[in-house]
């Protein structure tokens, strides 16, 4: 046997790849032990070991954000290097201080928040040092893509256009989240308001486009078929989800007291979305027409993907019915809001990147034995469905304690006996969809911390 | 799709982008509004710097443990804010903020207060507990029986907002006890425990109440347990009033 080595493109995705995972474990670890804080006899003991959501939270979606940016660039760097060929010195240069950066930041960010140092701002609770060191990596990172994918740009696939409006928009929005350090910005809560929301929402929407992109990436490396990101009907969805990309947070402002204008163009442009929603259906049924043949393909990659799409369908209408006004203020501040942004996040986002590393991982170990024993093996498609199930769970739960809660809480009485029982159910579908999650990383992780070892050829 | 119309699309779309952002930042809403006094600005600062943000929300943007605390000031009383800043309430932690501290955050709320209304509500808390109180002196002065001490218990349970938790017949925003069944399941004894020390793994701080203060509660608690059919059937009416919810969801602004 001659051990083939590892190409360095290839070794730079896996560190992609396993910068990611790790994101994603220490994001579920501080998810779950936020969960804890929920049960109150439990959040009095955590208060003494001086454990508490401010720091949890923060700490939960910083790595949550970073877990699917990493895993989104991890596929970009794939396209780059498949495309364009391996990485020249200087680019290696490049792609060296990008991961400094990004690891400075991680580093800090898990360091400093333990110990409360925070912003005490929403997605971006670290301190504004941090924040500059994350902007720097972006910006390589985008210099090294743009040098790449800008001669004949406007012939590239759908995913190219994907990845570079999320690499923009993250750039734009990610210093407009600064904006509260402006003394004007800071002195006016409803400005600071409507500027931090509308720099959330476009930041979520940053990282949908890039991980849409990849999923039309591996879609199209799956099937072989290049019109999937070429066609009049991949350009013409990528318009309308970037449309609603910029304007869709709008519904969660429309209590601000801001122009009515705003809040017409995002209710406007929300309810286009069931334009998406008429082809996430088609797609779902005819999903389900397979049934039987080979619906839920032994494959994990189209495993995931199937699922996300079925996700798609019933968080895409959540998403349409919590736009409408009234509906809305029922629901505003309440658990449904989480359904909404945990669910699209794990459901979707976090369901593509998993596809997308098991299509990744694939072709950097085509080995067969490494592909039944640790990326597709039994024991991960066993832990997908067992996964789904848990999530499942956990979104219904967060639903029915938000609508629950908005009905009693508009009309001021107590909310149903039942949701003393929601912390338990938190913690117990929570602690099941980490668990799960868990199982896949460690499916996974020998094969990235020793790939010269499965990587033989005979 | 031919290159045109992508260079076309990617156009129109960039310049609705930078359309929004535009009227976003030059939306005279937010501007016509006072900025923050020098205090309240202190208070923000310390919003941050204490994370509040990952329990609560302003404006229904933040976590989701505690509540909304866009108009908390305008229900909550200086005593309860006070005790809630030093020595936390249920899951919340006690920060023990200084006096300073405490005004720099009160004005930090009542000038967000003064921004609008963060969260939709058809019926208001504050007026089922004026009404509640109402409705127990007209009672009162009917009934033979009612003493100043009954009268002191009576305003003291209003200033200390008992009844903004503890309503009848289950109308209450929090999970606390109806306050007409507290005397049937504690007794005088046990209603003077919880008194004495508050129930904060429950949410229910120390008020830190005299013994004088201590026994009129427990007096009006007495009779509110001895007219909880009154007090009931009182409140029942004044709720069949809100069952029309659904049609008073607001379409924008929360009024």
């Amino acid at each position: 046997m001659i051990e083939s080595p590892l190409r360095s493109s290839e070794k730079i995705i896996l560190v992609f790849i396993r910068c990611a995972m790790y994101c994603m474990v220490l994001s579920i670890l501080a998810g779950a032990v936020a969960a804890l804080y929920y049960i109150p006899g439990l959040a009095l003991k955590m208060k003494t070991l001086g454990m508490s959501l401010q720091q949890l939270r923060p700490l939960h979606t910083s790595f949550a954000a970073a877990w699917i940016f990493l895993g989104a660039v991890a596929c970009i760097y794939k396209y780059l290097f498949a495309e364009y060929g391996e990485p020249t010195a200087s680019e290696k240069n490049a792609i060296k201080l990008q991961l400094v950066c990004w690891a400075f930041a991680g580093i800090g960010i898990l360091v400093t928040l333990p110990f409360g140092f925070t912003s005490g701002r929403e997605y971006i609770g670290f301190l504004p040092v941090f924040s500059l060191a994350i902007l720097v990596g972006w910006i390589v990172f985008a210099v090294l893509f743009f040098k790449k994918v800008f001669p004949g740009f406007w012939a590239k696939p759908v995913y190219v256009y994907m990845w570079s409006v999320g690499m923009l928009y993250f750039i734009y929005t990610f210093t407009e989240s600064h904006a509260y350090l402006l003394p004007f910005v800071k002195s006016h809560p409803v400005i600071d308001l409507q500027i931090q929301w509308k720099s959330c929402g476009t930041l979520v929407a940053s990282f949908n486009q890039m991980v849409y992109g990849a999923l039309f990436y591996i879609s199209e490396k799956m099937t072989r078929d290049k019109r999937i990101a070429q066609s009049k009907l991949a350009f013409s969805f990528f318009g309308i989800g970037l449309l609603n990309s910029f304007t869709n947070y709008t519904h969660h402002t429309y209590h601000l007291p801001q122009m009515h204008l705003v809040k017409w163009i995002g209710f406007s442009v929300s309810m286009l979305e069931i334009i998406l929603l008429v082809k996430v259906f088609q797609d779902v049924t005819s999903l389900m027409a397979q049934k039987g043949k080979s619906s839920i393909s032994s494959d994990v990659a189209k495993r995931f993907i199937n699922l996300s799409k079925c996700w798609n369908l019933c968080l895409l209408t959540l998403a349409i019915l919590i736009s409408v006004p009234p509906l809305n203020a029922l629901i505003h501040g309440t658990h449904l809001v989480m359904a909404h942004a945990m669910g699209s996040m794990l459901a979707i986002d976090s369901y593509i990147l998993l596809a997308v590393f098991a299509v990744l991982l694939t072709e950097i170990f085509p080995k067969r034995e490494v592909i039944e024993n640790h990326i597709a093996s039994a024991r991960v498609k066993r832990v997908v469905t067992r996964l789904n199930i848990s999530l499942i769970l956990l979104v219904s739960l967060l639903a029915a304690a938000g609508i629950s809660v908005g009905i009693t809480r508009i009309q001021n009485i107590n909310p149903p006996a039942w949701l003393a029982h929601f912390p338990f159910l938190f913690v117990v579908f929570g602690f099941a969809v980490a668990f799960y999650l868990f199982q896949i990383m460690l499916q996974w992780h020998p094969i990235l911390l020793r790939p010269l070892l499965y990587r033989r050829y005979e | 799709m031919k290159i045109g119309t992508r260079k076309f699309m990617i156009l129109v779309l960039s310049l609705l982008f930078f359309l929004q952002t535009a009227l976003i930042y030059l939306d005279g809403s937010g501007r016509q509004q006072q900025p923050l006094s020098s205090q309240a600005a202190a208070g923000r600062q310390l919003w941050h710097e204490y994370n509040c943000q990952s329990c609560h929300q302003i404006y229904g943007f933040g976590g989701f443990l505690g509540p909304d605390v866009t108009n908390a000031i305008s229900y909550m009383t200086p005593a309860r804010m006070q005790t809630i800043l030093t020595e936390g309430s249920g899951q919340m932690p006690a920060f023990h903020f200084n006096e300073q501290d405490i005004a720099a955050m009160t004005a930090f709320f009542t000038e967000l207060d003064r921004t609008g209304i963060g969260q939709a509500k058809v019926v208001e808390a504050v007026d089922v507990a004026q009404r509640l109180n109402d409705l127990i002196l007209g009672f009162g002065i009917e009934d033979e029986k009612w003493s100043l001490q009954l009268e002191q218990g009576n305003e003291l349970l209003r200033t200390s907002d008992c009844i903004g938790c503890h309503l009848p017949n289950s109308s209450a925003s929090k999970q606390a006890p109806d306050i007409t069944e507290l005397y049937s399941r504690l007794g005088e004894q046990g209603i003077k425990a919880v008194l004495k020390v508050g129930r904060p793994e429950r949410g229910m701080p120390n008020f830190h109440f005299t013994p004088t203060e201590s026994d009129a509660v427990c007096a009006i608690i007495l009779w509110m347990n001895a007219h909880k059919i009154e007090i009931q059937s009182a409140m029942n009416q004044e709720q069949a009033g809100a069952q029309s919810w659904l049609t008073r969801l607001p379409w924008f602004e929360y009024k």
